[in-house]
């Protein structure tokens, strides 16, 4: 049964992640990459000097506000800020069980499996919080110094505002499913930086397995494509085909990696000796 | 100290029966019985080791039981039964680059409610340093915090392990008489573990000594104290030993001579009657009485008995 104090609980939670390193990091870092998207785009549509076979930087680029808060996108996505995303969730749980003081917060009148819904609940809203950020300093500077592209200026296929809206959506359901991944390491090997290390490990296993999937796909072999979606790293990449097509058993997969390791991480604590 | 609700008849605040916990296959607490009274001051001794805080973090959920049932204010739900609990385990941890007023309006949003936390800093003497961040405190100063963190949310029972660890004699003395207050005053139950065996005696009204994981000893202080059973040991000081010594033969096993005591006094063990009465006996035989001291244990003496084993025993002079 749900405590009837649980938003306070998810509001001592953000009271908490917004007050951390990671939680402002995360916010700067969001900042950072989109109005850097900006930055790069505008220099990039203006150098005439850079080419690439044979055609400049600036023909290349297309200065829009739908290309640069995807760029933005991407570069948030592939760098900084899922280890950030990271870290956050895995130091309130980890973290404080190492700190001691996730003990303080399960000796009330709580069911345990509510404090870590109030802590995931609390590094999903830093993950929506980054993404707004994100796209509105990415999109609306753009927009003012780019404009949107003008129609038959662009194939028909091109990405619209609504492509985009659903790729920042997609990306947020992937950074639920590293903190439900994030929140079950931490339960099972109790440290940060063991947590890190740990998914790094599990990524590199997966790209492995990708791999050989892709291998074995070129190769014919009838499961491989059928079993590609199912990998982590393709489910947790799930947003990749905002701009031209998702591909919907990647969202399967990832409903599965989140609902299995949020299950697996409540079983886990409700068992668990706390420190 | 004596509660006014401390008595027999109170009903239990916490109660545990059975209580068994076992790491790596080794017993740390067996069959642990506990009956704690509404309005105690339960002081649970035990030497390092013996399996207190073990026992307490089962108490509240913190560690699986093996066996056992834990009953807090008449409720077993482990849930329901943490409503009226606050609590302290061992060192207390905060958050600690929140401010100490900010990391007790953490712990009420997970305790449900949120009153009481300037009153909670006042009482233990930390709303001028509220606001400071937690890094920057003493050792002394997070005690205090802990003790105000277990007091947020109004609870009914208050759990504290070893609460006065880290403070100087002078904030020893205050959480002691903070604890007695809130006793008799706000009518709480506190439940204590310590191995300040004269901090005990002079807060609790009723202790519970725990050895290897087994509870050796409960009781009200007094009546620990007062003997073994109802034999009350007393050095006797006579005019006339040999006819002190008939005059014990003649009471019909009520008095008897168990040892030597101070300056050539006889220690004598009495039961069925008070030291009084065994006065008079004595004066009407015509015995002479120049000295009679009851004989009292402290908790010290009690706390040794009963975790000795039994090679130690023999060798205490």
């Amino acid at each position: 049964m749900i405590p009837t104090h649980f938003p306070w609980m998810i509001w001592a939670e953000l009271r908490k992640l917004y007050s951390r390193g990671t939680g402002i990091g995360a916010l700067v870092i969001a900042a950072l990459v989109g109005l850097g998207a900006v930055a790069v785009m505008y220099q990039a549509g203006h150098n005439d000097t850079a080419q690439i076979n044979g055609a400049s930087l600036s023909q290349i680029v297309k200065l829009n506000a739908i290309e640069c808060s995807g760029w933005a996108l991407t570069a948030r996505n592939f760098f900084v800020l899922p280890l950030f995303l990271l870290l956050a969730a895995a130091s309130s749980v980890a973290g404080e069980i190492g700190e001691r003081t996730l003990r303080e917060d399960l000796v009330r009148p709580i069911p345990r499996w509510s404090a870590l819904a109030a802590r995931m609940i609390a590094a999903a809203s830093l993950a929506a919080v980054t993404l707004v950020v994100t796209a509105a300093l990415s999109f609306l500077p753009a927009l003012v110094l780019f404009g949107l592209p003008a129609p038959g200026a662009v194939p028909v296929d091109y990405p619209t505002v609504g492509h985009l809206a659903l790729g920042y959506a997609a990306s947020f359901a992937s950074d639920v499913g590293l903190i439900a991944i994030a929140v079950l390491l931490s339960l099972i090997v109790r440290s940060v930086g063991g947590v890190v290390v740990t998914l790094v490990l599990v990524l590199m296993a997966d790209g492995a397995l990708r791999g050989l999937l892709y291998v074995l796909n070129m190769a014919s072999v009838a499961f491989a494509a059928k079993l590609q979606p199912w990998t982590l790293g393709n489910a947790l990449g799930c947003w990749q085909g905002w701009s031209s097509e998702f591909e919907p058993m990647r969202f399967v997969a990832l409903a599965v990696v989140i609902v299995v390791a949020t299950s697996a991480a409540m079983a886990r604590l409700s068992k668990m000796d706390v420190p | 100290m004596e509660s006014p609700l401390g008595t027999i008849e109170s009903p239990s605040a916490l109660r545990v029966r059975g209580l068994e916990r076992r790491y790596g296959g080794k017993p740390v607490v067996r069959g642990l019985e506990l009956d704690v009274k509404m309005g105690d001051l339960y002081g649970f001794l035990g030497p390092n080791g013996a399996g207190k805080t073990t026992a307490i973090r089962c108490m509240l959920g913190l560690i699986q039981k093996d066996a056992g049932d834990v009953e807090i204010l008449g409720e077993r739900d482990p849930v329901r039964q943490r409503v009226g609990v606050g609590s302290m385990v061992e060192t207390p941890h905060f958050h600690e680059w929140l401010s100490g007023r900010v990391n007790l309006r953490l712990a009420c949003a997970y305790a449900g409610n949120t009153a009481g936390v300037d009153e909670a800093l006042s009482r233990v003497g930390l709303a001028e340093r509220a606001d400071d961040k937690v890094r920057g405190y003493s050792l002394g100063m997070k005690q205090r915090l802990g003790i105000a963190r277990a007091l947020v949310g109004s609870p009914k029972v208050l759990i504290l392990d070893e609460p006065t660890n880290g403070l100087d004699p002078r904030g020893m003395r205050e959480i002691r008489d903070l604890l007695k207050e809130l006793v008799r005053r706000d009518r709480l139950t506190v439940f204590v573990s310590s191995h300040l065996l004269a901090e005990v005696e002079a807060m609790c009204n009723r202790v519970g000594i725990i050895d290897r994981g087994v509870l050796k000893a409960e009781g009200r202080v007094a009546d620990l104290l007062a003997g073994r059973g109802d034999v009350t040991e007393v050095e006797l000081g006579v005019t006339d030993k040999a006819a002190a010594l008939a005059v014990f033969d003649g009471m019909g096993g009520l008095a008897k001579l168990i040892g030597d005591g101070e300056e050539g006094r006889l220690l004598v063990g009495i039961s069925g009657m008070d030291v009084a009465t065994f006065n008079r006996r004595l004066v009407e035989a015509g015995v002479g009485v120049t000295t009679l001291l009851p004989r009292t244990r402290s908790l010290e003496d009690l706390f040794l008995e009963v975790t000795s084993t039994e090679d130690e025993l023999r060798r205490r002079p």
